[in-house]
């Protein structure tokens, strides 16, 4: 999509109207200032705020009387609007239209004027809902993306906080912002995320999630290796931390690099609570994701491998709570998780409405009548409501939590005890290999050079944290 | 492709396996059991084993017995009448006549040690003037189960040092190295409740005599 401007107006909109002829949304309004100059404001109806044009453009167009106007002094004299600007080429002109700006063409003068009237609507901030506090802000990220960088900017509010922007250059030209912190991120890290944006090939982004599939470390690992939050205060620690962020137009979620083990134990209530709550939440979370991805293969490998591991009286009563169940124990637990996976799924897209309806037939009344038809056991319900229960503490290693249940599952069920022990040893071995960045995956959590450890399992009180750069040592930062 | 192999054998081995396993309700767990010997050497050997019907419902015990010229022979036979595997994982307590202690008492330990499922903790306890399988049968007094019970009993006395504290790795231990040893004896009150009756002593591996308890032999 591309035109040529000339200094012949009518020849311009003439060439504008046949490229959009196919689009009703494309207005081009011809005006005449009161000196006779022809003028043309060109716009998407939508995407523009009709106030500023009326005010801001028209009218003083309209009124001015001057006979000898070109492109720079309606730029710099007439229109009275924050941001206005020539457009350095037609496709800047193009791109600035497409995205709610308006353009002013004039006859005489090939170069048009872009002036800032977006005025699309946006939602307005709201908590994020996988990302809620008991305490703390409630602001979180929205679609529109300069609104999303004024809430970074106010909270930093600092002269070294950098926006880079990126026009990616696909269908759907979408901006991309690469945030840091001068002297507190590394550059390098810095240029290794503008390199790896660069370097995308796709025809259009639509979400966070497209850059983030196409710039991450170890694509096919299960383990997060690009942080992401909807929350401006989360994205801000982030910054501070000498982390990159990088916000994508059109999506509220922001992304981080580099991502570490650690930060997916860290819930955001942790910093605005009692550090001894926190601690124990955190504990408790760290405790509920092992516990979630090792009970059911614990379970199979006492059942089918060892049952000499069991107090007499446990082993008595889940015996006969299997008795005339046709299952294997295995077998049950794998079925028993499939279940569960498929009505969290189903959950998850099902209106409100319909949700609880869903979890009493699906949890309480499909497990209560599989348990008295024999055609499960009882404990074999408790151990997997343990395992989704738990699993539902860190919620952003769920997918890595679902790939290690099942693998360690099907690790126990062929060798037991030992089997389990070879599959959370792959899970360390794989954990070790991992880098988000270059930067460790384990990085703090596994004694190195230089552990930072005031946030690492437990974090600090405030007072003997100041500075919570546990990625950017001092001597990184220039 | 070799990505897929490696998912996809272990994925395999696995639902195979688990297929096939053992489950829990399979087993017949054996709380205690007690061998004695007759005149003719034969030895016979009562077993108690523990099933639990429902979760509400209590465990009841069920007796097995078998014989055999050897202390090998009785275990096969017993395993021969169940339908799922005879477990001496939970065994506790193995409670062996006068006459099988003067005689036996070193193939049962042989026997016992070749098994995987059998815990170095087991002891044994020898039947002092009463049959060794009425200890085993006889009825507890705070327990529903009568195995448990007896382990419960000699782990407390050992613990309090009124009976000798041998357990199964022990006794091997003296065995192997030709040394003296005790072990506890037991016996029943007029009412049938199990209660120790002094130490029974051991040389080269039989029984010498009793010490303690309501009579000295």
């Amino acid at each position: 999509m591309s035109i040529h401007l000339t200094t012949n107006l009518s020849e311009n909109l003439e060439s504008l109207r046949a490229l959009f002829a196919q689009d009703n949304t494309f207005v081009a309004r011809t005006i005449q200032t009161q000196s006779g100059l022809r003028c043309a404001i060109l716009f998407f109806d939508g995407m523009i705020s009709n106030q500023a044009i009326n005010e801001s453009i028209l009218r003083p167009l309209m009124q001015t009387r001057s006979k000898t106007l070109t492109a720079q002094a309606i730029a710099d004299a007439i229109v009275q609007i924050n941001e206005c600007s020539l457009a350095a080429d037609p496709d800047a002109m193009l791109s600035a239209i497409l995205y709610g700006d308006t353009a002013i063409l004039i006859d005489g003068d090939s170069r048009p004027v872009i002036v800032n009237t977006k005025g699309f609507t946006t939602r307005s901030p709201s908590e994020p809902e996988s990302e809620k506090v008991l305490r703390g802000p409630r602001e979180g990220f929205t679609e529109s993306f300069m609104t999303n960088l004024s809430m970074l900017r106010r909270r930093v509010n600092d002269p070294r906080l950098t926006f880079s922007f990126a026009r990616y250059a696909g269908e759907t030209n979408t901006v991309v912002c690469v945030c840091w912190i001068k002297g507190v991120t590394p550059p390098a890290l810095v240029q290794e995320m503008q390199h790896r944006i660069r370097k995308m090939s796709l025809d259009g982004i639509l979400d966070s999630n497209y850059v983030a599939e196409c710039i991450r470390d170890a694509p096919s690992s299960p383990f997060p290796t690009l942080g992401t939050t909807e929350r401006p205060d989360v994205a801000v620690s982030r910054l501070l931390e000498g982390r990159v962020v990088v916000l994508t137009d059109g999506s509220p979620v922001a992304l981080s690099a580099p991502c570490i083990l650690q930060e997916c134990f860290q819930a955001n209530d942790d910093y605005y609570i009692a550090v001894r709550q926190a601690a124990v939440s955190r504990t408790l979370r760290t405790i509920g994701f092992g516990l979630s991805i090792i009970i059911p293969a614990l379970y199979v490998a006492l059942l089918g491998f060892h049952q000499e591991l069991l107090p007499t009286r446990l082993l008595l009563a889940i015996a006969s709570a299997q008795k005339g169940v046709p299952l294997p124990v295995f077998w049950e637990i794998l079925l028993l998780l499939l279940v569960f996976e498929t009505l969290k799924e189903a959950g998850t897209r099902t209106p409100s409405v319909m949700g609880s309806t869903m979890s009493i037939v699906g949890g309480l009344v499909l497990g209560q009548a599989a348990v008295s038809a024999r055609f499960l056991s009882a404990p074999a319900v408790i151990i997997v409501a343990i395992a989704a229960v738990t699993g539902l503490t860190v919620p952003k290693l769920q997918s890595a939590g679902l790939v290690l249940r099942f693998s360690l599952l099907a690790a126990s069920a062929a060798a037991g005890l030992y089997g389990l022990l070879f599959g959370l040893c792959l899970a360390v071995a794989h954990l070790c290999t991992l880098r988000s960045f270059h930067c460790p995956y384990l990085l703090n959590l596994i004694p190195r050079v230089h552990p930072n450890l005031d946030d690492a399992w437990l974090r600090a009180p405030w007072r003997d944290m100041p500075r919570k750069r546990f990625l950017a040592r001092e001597e990184d930062q220039t | 492709m070799k990505r897929i192999v490696l998912v996809i054998v272990p994925l395999c081995a696995a639902l195979y396996t688990g297929g096939v396993g053992h489950g829990a309700g399979d087993l017949l767990p054996i709380l205690s059991a007690s061998i004695s010997q007759d005149a003719a050497s034969t030895l016979q050997l009562t077993a108690e084993g523990v099933r639990q019907d429902s979760l509400e419902g209590n465990a009841t015990s069920v007796y097995l017995t078998a014989t055999g010229q050897s202390p090998d022979a009785l275990l096969v036979e017993i395993e021969q009448m169940l339908a799922g595997q005879m477990y001496l994982s939970h065994a506790r307590t193995i409670v062996v006549d006068e006459a099988a202690a003067r005689e036996a008492l070193v193939p049962i330990v042989q026997t016992l040690l070749r098994r995987s499922d059998v815990r170095l903790t087991l002891r044994i306890a020898v039947a002092r003037d009463v049959p060794a399988d009425s200890i085993v049968r006889a009825q507890a007094v705070a327990e529903e189960i009568p195995g448990a019970a007896l382990g419960a009993l000699l782990d407390a006395h050992a613990k309090r040092g009124s009976l000798p504290d041998l357990p199964l790795c022990r006794i091997a231990d003296r065995i192997l190295s030709d040394r003296d040893f005790s072990l506890p004896a037991l016996t029943l009150t007029p009412d049938s409740r199990v209660i120790p009756a002094g130490t029974a002593h051991f040389q080269a591996g039989h029984l010498t005599h009793f010490s303690g308890g309501t009579t000295d032999a």
